[in-house]
């Protein structure tokens, strides 16, 4: 069973580590070799998800694509916002360019207060666009699982759709196959998972 | 016996007085965090002794944030304008959500001219849209000055979206 530490620190930053233990990570090795792979995320790392993106946006201004990954073992269990300047070159409603070396250094970084993880998601939003990886995006996808498998042992990639701004009502999360999709009071939200050739991989969400 | 000498025995008599005691001098660190601290519990008093009553009016308009998260004053004229006659007009529609936001029922978020109503829940996850914060990384005090949400309120709902 996984133990859960809470770390209440400065500025009121709240840190979760999660340990397993010996015999359920050999199990779960075992397990590996057997069946596919399937990406777990909570519903609340959901809703950090959601913040992150929507607050990208800004009223009077054109909505830009952006960047985030998520990092755990068998359970996704924490998000790394990449904002600075040394993360991302430039942002348009059409592709974003970051530097993918600054991502991983920024991820290792945060980790390291917390844990090794073996597995780690790459996400780019698509605003008002589809969840699906363009011929560029695959591209990218082939370069950074060179550079992110050096540390961890389970590298995907996600794409998250999000719709315009307009008046919605909020529904919870619902997995289906590779894609996850919710809506907030503001605008509907899609992301797809694939590995480094764009295939898709399966998610549920934890409620 | 002093009411320091008093806390401290408390503690010591307590199972988890090693806990409480690591969690109160984490916040004792420097002036900011104690400020917290003495706002966190002064709101906890008081949000023990609050007695939360309803008007019809109130009630209406309170079920009609829940239901649909978040409200401006022309939603609630255009969806209870029909079923209750005051709240055709802005001023009575504005005067019962402001009243809803006083009883710390429900939170508001002001945009230059415009104001948005929402439940504390849809409050806080905007106010971090807002001010680009995430719920493990986040300013309870701006977020509860942002939203006109009391910091306990703020507090409990940071906990369920962690």
């Amino acid at each position: 069973m996984a133990r859960r530490i809470v770390v209440i620190g400065n500025e009121g930053v709240i840190v979760i580590k999660r340990r397993k233990n010996v015999k359920n990570e050999e199990k779960e090795t075992k397990r590996k070799y057997i069946e596919k792979p399937k990406i777990v995320i909570p519903t609340s790392l959901i809703q950090q998800m959601e913040i992150r993106v929507e607050s990208i946006f800004r009223p009077d201004a054109e909505d830009v694509e952006t960047t985030y990954a998520l990092t755990g073992d068998s359970v996704m269990e924490m998000l790394h916002k990449f904002t600075s300047k040394e993360v991302i070159k430039s942002a348009t409603p059409f592709e974003i360019h970051t530097k993918i070396e600054a991502k991983l250094k920024q991820i290792l970084e945060e980790r390291a207060e917390v844990g090794k993880a073996t597995t780690v998601i790459d996400i780019h939003t698509h605003p008002q666009g589809l969840p699906i990886p363009s011929d560029q995006d695959l591209m990218v996808f082939k370069r950074a699982y060179v550079v992110y498998r050096k540390h961890f042992e389970n590298v995907y990639f996600g794409i998250h759709a999000v719709s315009e701004e307009t008046k919605l009502r909020r529904s919870k999360p619902k997995a289906e196959g590779n894609r996850v999709f919710w809506t907030s009071i503001n605008r509907k939200h899609e992301v797809a998972f694939f590995d480094k050739d764009g295939n898709p991989v399966e998610v549920e969400v934890w409620t | 016996m002093d009411v320091i000498d008093e806390l401290c025995q408390k503690l010591r008599e307590m199972e988890e007085g090693e806990t409480i005691a690591l969690l109160i001098l984490d916040y004792l660190i420097n002036d900011e965090k104690k400020t917290i601290l003495l706002t966190l519990l002064a709101s906890f008093r008081q949000e023990e002794q609050k007695q939360v009553k309803l008007t019809k009016l109130e009630k209406a308009v309170y079920d009609l944030v829940q239901e649909l998260g978040a409200v401006t004053i022309d939603d609630v004229i255009e969806h209870l304008g029909d079923k209750v006659d005051s709240l055709k007009y802005r001023t009575h529609a504005s005067d019962t959500l402001n009243s809803l936001v006083r009883k710390g029922l429900i939170g508001k978020i002001v945009y230059g001219k415009k104001a948005l109503y929402l439940t504390p829940e849809e409050a806080v996850i905007q106010a971090m849209k807002d001010l680009d914060m995430l719920p493990t990384r986040c300013n309870i005090k701006k977020i509860a000055e942002y939203t006109n949400l009391s910091i306990y309120k703020v507090v409990s709902v940071i906990e369920k979206l962690l």
